[in-house]
Order: C-alpha cells, then sequence, then structure tokens
C-alpha cells in the first residue's frame, strides 16, 4: 500500500532525498487509515499471541515426555552396556569367579594326579618285581636245605648201623645221638618246609596281585584317559561355544558406540524447546504491548510511534521464524533420532538375547558343571589305587619279616642244636675205644650242620636285604600316599567349587537376558507410544503461520515509517536494548554447559541476525537484499512514549557473532546473540 | 652320572618323576615353577629337563623364553610333559624352542625310554 505511487511515478526528480519521497508516500497513507487497519490486526495478534503461549507449554510437555522416554531407553542401553561388559569379562576370563580358567585349572590338576599316581603305583609294581625276583631266588636254595637233611637221615643212620656193632652198654650213647639229630633234623625240616612255603606262597600271591593290579592299571589308564579327553573336550566346547558370543559381544559394541551421539544429539535437539518456549514468551509479550500500545491509540489514550511499531514488529517476525525454523528442525532431530535410536535399541536387545543365548546353550548343552563334578570325581578315585598297592605292600613287608624271623632264629637255632649233639657224640666217640666210624659220622655231621649254617646265613642276609629293600619302597610309598590324599582332597574341593562358579555363570546369564528383554519392551512400547501421539510438529503450522502472516500483515502497513530515520533516540535505544536482550545468550551458554560441550547449532539453520530496521524494498525478513543503513551519530533526544519519532539516526547495528561482514538478509541471530529477555517497550 | 632338573608345580609328580628316575639310576633336582628352576639351574650342571608347562609365577613358555636366551642353555635337552589341553601350545613350544614332548599321563617306561634317548 505504501508504495503504488512510487510505482506511478518512476522517474521522480532526482532532487526528491529519500526522506521527503517516504514523507510523500506516508502522507499518502493517512495515520488513520493506518491505525485503523492496525487495530483490525489486534484480535488476530492476541489470538497468535495465545496459540504461541499453548503451543509453548503443550510442546514443553511433549519434549519433557520425551526427554523421559530418552531416559528410559538411555538407562536400558546403559543395562545392556553393563552387562554385555559383565559377560565379557567372563568371555576373556577376567570375571570375578574366572570360572573357565579355574575349570582348565582344575582339570590340569586332576591330570597331574592321574598322572602322578598312576606312575608311582607302575614304578613300585616294578620294584616289586625286583622283589619277587629275589624272594625266587631264596626259593632255589630250598633244594640245598632239601640235600642238608637227607645228609642228616643218612648220618643219622650210618650211627644206628654203627651203634650196633659197638658193646650193648655203648649203643644207647650212639643211638641217643642219633634220635636226636634225626629230631632236630625233622625240626629243621619242617621249620623250613613251612618257610619256604610261605615265601612261595607270598610270590605266587604277590605275581598274581601284580597282575590283577596290572590289568586295574591298564583299565584305570583307560578310564583316566577317558575323562581326561571328556572334560578336555567339554572345556573346549564350552569355549567353542562361547566365541560366536566374541563376535556378538563386538557387534553389541558397535551399536553401543552409535547410541551415544544419537542420544546426545537428542539431548541436544531436546534443549532448544526451552530455547523456543522462551523466544515464543518474549514474543508473546512483545505482541501484547503492541496490541496495548495499539488499543490505546485507538481509544485515543495515547499515540503510537509507528515507526517503532514496525521495526518491533520486524523482530517479531523474526523471531517468531527463528523460533519455528528452530522446533521444526529440532523436532525433526528428536523425532528421527528416537527413532533411530529405538531401531537401535532393538538390534541390541536382539544381539544380545541371541548372545546370551548362545552362552546359555554352551554351558548347558556341554553340561560342563555336572560333567566336571562327576569326571573329577572319576580321577579323583584312580588315586584310590594307591592306597590299595601300600596296602599290599605293607602286608608283604610283614609276611617276609616273618620268614626272615624264622630263618634267622629257629632254623639257626635247630643248626646249632645239631652241632651241639654232633659235638656230644665226638666227645663220647672219644672215650670208646674202637668208635672211628663214629667220630667221623660225629664229625660229618658237624660238618653238614655247619654248611647248613652257612647257607641259613646266606639266605638270612639275602632276605634281609630284600626286607630293607621292601621296608624302602613302603616309606617311599607311604609319603607319596599322604601327598596323594592331600591333592586329592584339594581336586575334590576344587571341583566342587569350580561346578558351582560355572552353575552361576550359567544361571546369571540367563536371568540377565530374561530381564533385559523385558526392561526394554516396556521402555520400547512407551517410547513408541509417545513418538506416536506427538502432536507438536502438526501444531506447528496452526500456532506459527497466523503470528507470522499477522507480523507481515503488519509491517505492510506501517512500511511507510520503516526508515530510521523516523524513529526517535530513544525508540532507537529501546529497540537495540531489547535486541541486546533478546540474543539469548545466556540460555544458549547454560545449555551448552549441561551438554558439557559446545552448543551445536543442529537445531538450527546457520546463523541468522536480525536486522532492527527494515530496509523498505524488502517485505520479507529472510530475504532482504540490501545493505544496512551505515551507522550514523545518533541525536539524542528525550522522547516519551507517546512522543512523535524524532529524525532517525543511524542504527547501531549489532556486531555479529562471528566475524562474517554484514549480512544482506534478515536473518534470525545466531545461537549465541541471544541475551535472557526482550523488554520491547 | 647324568642330572635331570624336574620342573612341576604338583608336588607328587615331582615325587614320582625323581624317585622313579633316581631308581634308575639318575641324579635328580626339583623345583616348583620356572622361577625357582632357573635359581637353582646355576648351582648345578643338568643334562636334561623335565618340565610341565601350566606352573604358577613363571609358566613352561616364559622358562623356556628365558632358558634359550641364556648361553649356556641354549641347547640343554628339554623334555616337556603336558596335558591334552596345550596340545596346540605344545606344538608351537617344539617348533619356537625345539623341545620334545609328552602328554600326560605317561607310563615309568615311556618315560624311561625318552629320557633314555636324550641322555644315553
Amino acid at each position: 500500500m505504501a508504495f503504488p505511487l512510487a510505482q506511478l511515478l518512476p522517474s521522480l526528480p532526482a532532487w526528491l532525498a529519500p526522506r521527503q519521497w517516504r514523507r510523500l508516500a506516508a502522507w499518502r497513507t493517512p495515520r488513520l487509515l493506518i491505525a485503523r487497519r492496525v487495530s483490525a490486526l489486534v484480535p488476530g495478534l492476541q489470538q497468535s499471541r495465545r496459540d504461541l503461549l499453548r503451543f509453548g507449554k503443550e510442546s514443553d510437555r511433549e519434549f519433557t515426555a520425551l526427554a523421559q522416554g530418552l531416559a528410559q531407553l538411555d538407562s536400558r542401553i546403559t543395562e545392556v552396556r553393563t552387562q554385555t561388559h559383565e559377560l565379557d569379562l567372563v568371555l576373556h576370563d577376567r570375571d570375578e569367579d574366572h570360572a573357565l580358567s579355574s575349570a582348565y585349572a582344575q582339570y590340569k590338576n586332576s591330570v597331574d594326579l592321574v598322572h602322578a599316581t598312576m606312575g608311582i603305583a607302575l614304578s613300585e609294581q616294578e620294584q616289586m618285581d625286583h622283589v619277587v625276583k629275589n624272594l625266587q631266588q631264596a626259593c632255589a636254595v630250598h633244594a640245598k636245605f632239601v640235600q642238608t637233611n637227607m645228609m642228616f637221615r643218612v648220618l643219622t643212620m650210618s650211627i644206628r648201623m654203627e651203634a650196633a656193632r659197638v658193646d650193648p652198654e655203648y649203643q644207647g650213647i650212639f643211638i641217643n645221638v642219633a634220635s636226636a639229630i634225626a629230631e632236630i633234623e625233622q625240626k629243621i625240616s619242617a621249620t623250613t618246609e613251612s618257610a619256604f612255603n610261605r615265601i612261595e606262597h607270598v610270590v605266587q600271591e604277590t605275581v598274581s596281585e601284580r597282575g590283577q593290579l596290572q590289568h586295574t592299571q591298564e583299565d584305570l589308564h583307560t578310564r583316566a584317559q577317558s575323562s581326561i579327553g571328556m572334560i578336555n573336550r567339554e572345556l573346549d566346547n564350552v569355549k567353542d561355544a562361547l566365541s560366536p558370543c566374541l563376535n556378538l559381544s563386538q557387534s553389541i559394541g558397535a551399536l553401543l558406540d552409535r547410541t551415544k551421539p544419537l542420544t546426545l544429539r537428542v539431548l541436544t535437539s531436546l534443549q532448544y524447546q526451552d530455547i523456543v518456549r522462551q523466544k515464543l514468551e518474549h514474543v508473546a509479550t512483545g505482541l501484547d504491548e503492541m496490541c496495548t500500545q495499539i488499543n490505546r491509540n485507538a481509544k485515543g489514550q495515547g499515540t503510537v510511534d509507528w515507526g517503532y511499531l514496525h521495526h518491533a514488529t520486524r523482530v517479531q517476525q523474526a523471531q517468531l521464524h527463528s523460533a519455528r525454523t528452530e522446533i521444526e528442525q529440532a523436532g525433526l532431530e528428536v523425532t528421527s533420532g528416537l527413532n533411530d535410536l529405538l531401531a537401535i535399541s532393538e538390534e541390541l536387545v536382539n544381539r544380545f538375547t541371541e548372545m546370551e543365548q548362545a552362552a546359555a546353550d554352551a554351558f548347558l548343552s556341554c553340561r560342563v558343571a555336572d560333567m566336571f563334578r562327576e569326571e573329577i570325581g572319576k580321577l579323583a578315585r584312580i588315586a584310590d589305587q594307591s592306597e590299595q598297592t601300600n596296602c599290599n605292600i605293607s602286608r608283604l613287608v610283614e609276611r617276609i619279616e616273618t620268614v626272615v624271623s624264622v630263618f634267622s632264629q629257629e632254623i639257626s637255632q635247630h643248626e646249632f642244636e645239631v652241632k651241639l649233639v654232633a659235638l656230644n657224640a665226638q666227645i663220647s666217640a672219644a672215650r670208646l675205644p674202637s668208635a672211628d666210624a663214629l667220630n667221623r659220622l660225629a664229625e660229618e655231621t658237624s660238618r653238614v650242620a655247619a654248611e647248613n649254617a652257612t647257607v641259613t646265613n646266606e639266605l638270612t642276609a639275602e632276605l634281609q636285604a630284600t626286607l630293607k629293600n621292601l621296608r624302602k619302597i613302603k616309606t617311599e610309598a607311604d609319603d607319596f600316599l599322604a601327598l596323594i590324599k592331600r591333592e586329592k582332597a584339594d581336586l575334590e574341593r576344587g571341583a566342587l567349587v569350580v561346578s558351582a562358579k560355572l552353575e552361576r555363570l550359567s544361571q546369571r546369564i540367563q536371568q540377565n537376558s530374561t530381564q533385559v528383554s523385558k526392561n526394554f519392551s516396556t521402555a520400547h512400547e512407551t517410547s513408541r507410544a509417545l513418538l506416536e501421539g506427538l502432536a507438536f510438529p502438526q501444531e506447528i503450522g496452526a500456532c506459527f503461520g497466523p503470528g507470522q502472516e499477522l507480523c507481515e500483515s503488519l509491517l505492510a502497513t506501517t512500511a511507510g515509517f520503516a526508515s530510521q530515520e523516523d524513529l526517535s533516540a530513544e525508540a532507537i535505544g529501546r529497540l537495540e536494548a531489547h535486541q541486546e536482550h533478546y540474543t539469548m545468550r545466556e540460555e544458549h551458554a547454560a545449555h551448552a554447559a549441561a551438554l558439557g560441550q559446545a552448543s551445536q547449532p543442529s537445531a538450527a539453520p546457520a546463523s541468522m541476525e536480525i536486522e532492527l530496521f527494515d530496509n523498505p524494498v524488502a517485505r520479507d525478513p529472510t530475504e532482504l537484499a540490501t545493505p544496512a543503513e551505515p551507522a550514523a551519530e545518533k541525536k539524542p533526544e528525550a522522547t516519551t512514549a507517546a512522543a512523535e519519532p524524532p529524525p532517525p539516526a543511524p542504527p547501531a547495528t549489532p556486531p555479529p557473532a562471528e566475524a562474517a561482514p554484514e549480512t544482506k538478509t534478515n536473518k534470525p541471530p545466531a545461537k549465541d546473540e541471544f541475551g535472557p529477555g526482550i523488554d520491547l517497550f | 652320572m647324568k642330572t635331570i632338573l624336574v620342573v612341576d608345580d604338583f608336588a607328587s609328580v615331582r615325587l614320582y618323576h625323581t624317585s622313579f628316575l633316581k631308581q634308575k639310576g639318575y641324579a635328580c633336582i626339583d623345583a616348583c615353577d620356572g622361577a625357582e628352576a632357573l635359581a637353582k639351574l646355576p648351582l648345578q650342571p643338568v643334562d636334561l629337563i623335565l618340565l610341565d608347562l601350566v606352573m604358577p609365577k613363571m609358566n613352561g613358555g616364559e622358562f623356556l623364553a628365558r632358558l634359550r636366551a641364556m648361553p649356556d642353555y641354549a641347547h640343554t635337552p628339554i623334555l616337556a610333559i603336558t596335558s591334552e589341553a596345550l596340545k596346540e601350545r605344545t606344538k608351537e613350544y617344539q617348533q619356537t624352542f625345539g623341545i620334545e614332548a609328552l602328554l600326560k599321563p605317561v607310563r615309568p617306561d615311556e618315560l624311561l625310554r625318552k629320557v633314555q634317548q636324550f641322555l644315553n
């Protein structure tokens, strides 16, 4: 409306300064008409104000709910992160229990126990073989004793035959000698027979037991190999079954890494709702003030500074545009970010469930805990064989001791008695006149007895040596048995501990998976319901659109007062002051501090500046083509709110936050240019 | 008389190896882990080392690496006596450190045969 004359008069005289030209245009549109047109906009402005405030509150409510939904999701994601980390510790054997490495350590101990037990048992058996051979060599001496006993019998018969030749008064002596020798010979024969029978019996038993032991050892060896192989396979199976978990854990890690920047992006964008709400409150306040002024003017209660109104409207329009852009961008970022997070978290839950299922299957199907207990128990029982071997050795030692005792004491005693009898015979024969034969027989008896004694001594010495060797074997076996018992008890205790650890691990894994799925399901449902029920995206057009259009109309109506020269100094000062307040710098700084990083202008377009003073050509604040007027000296004048605007002073355009030159377009200010609030009037 | 160093963390295994080999006419010294073995080596020359590969403080692999780095023991024969679970690692050690290996449980005759192979 302000410019049709300018269009009809294309060739205005050059001497007409712009000031006069604008005055001419303003004269063409009477102030009364302007006032009427502006008054007609007031109801719309007030409605728009109410709508903007309502939008601020409702969008605040919805964004708060979205923030809560995000917090819930984030909390569930953190749970997954924690539990994945815990499972990862288990997979890499860095958990508290060290269940898997404990299992391998126990397995190793059981192998060592079996190795030592069976090795010592076989080694003792080999030593027993030597003992048996010595005993068998001892038995070979039996023939010598039989021979000497035969000699004693022959000598006894010979003495009896010689006794028949001597005088009857002397026969008794020789018959007694013969009887004595015969009696002792029988004792020797019986004793040695018994002793050698015992030795042979011991040898046979030992050989027979050795055969059984060998068979048992081979059976035990086979069983041990089987148990060892089974434990090893089961542990390896668990390890192999857990290896997919490692890959899944890595992919979960990658997904978790993606959630962080997304969450941050959504959080950052959520903050802009608060900024927009404050802007809308400021705009609402501004509109309210403008409406008050217009109404007062309409009622004749005061005059409106139309130039100031025009520029103030431009500011509101720019703020509305900026706020709209920001809330649209923020809304898009938040909804798209949340949708992405939901998609990632669904994938997370699936992978996590898959991972824990694999881990649970690994433990269940391998029956590691039960198997471990059983097989380790079997291997520990193999160590019982040592006790059996030890008992056998003890028994053998006792029996050999008895035999040695028989030889060293009884037979030696008998042989001594034979020698004594033979000596007596010799003495008796020496007294008789013709007893040479008897004398010789007595001598022969002594000689045989001496020979027997020598053999007995040699045999006793051999048996003593064998006994000493056997006792040494027994001592070593006792030491070994004591050690094995301790190690076996440790192994059995350890197997119980490890089985419990493996059981605990398996149960924990299963419980975690179920709980995580349940928790996520609730968070997902809540967030999806929120996103589907969002109203603010649809409300943006309805709430901002009318306000922007009304500002446009107001700007067009008051276009004639767009020149800054029409503004009083006071008006300019007030506009500059509210521009300062309107930079919202503190809000941005507070939000940036809360986020712990520089504020990312993701919800805002490229930095915009608000030109306080409109170029007469431009309408749309975003399409201002000509640069702002250069600053000129202001003329300080005292004005009142109702005073006519003095000759315009050049504007003091605010320095942009960036070092860029003055923008050619009237764009909303950059994020760091807004202060705590505006105070238009 | 040839001397054998027996290195194993399990006491009964050490007892088995030392008592059996002594019966067969060898002198034996024992150690419960790699660190103790390295401490005992300079005190007495050894002709063969029987080594367990899984031990606390210093395990078999670390012991082998340190031993082979010592010029006096770069070529000392080593017989590793280890378990099935370490089969793969044992193969690596065989290639890296030039050792022989037996898998537990080892019968005495088999042990003796292997020891005689090294020392006789």
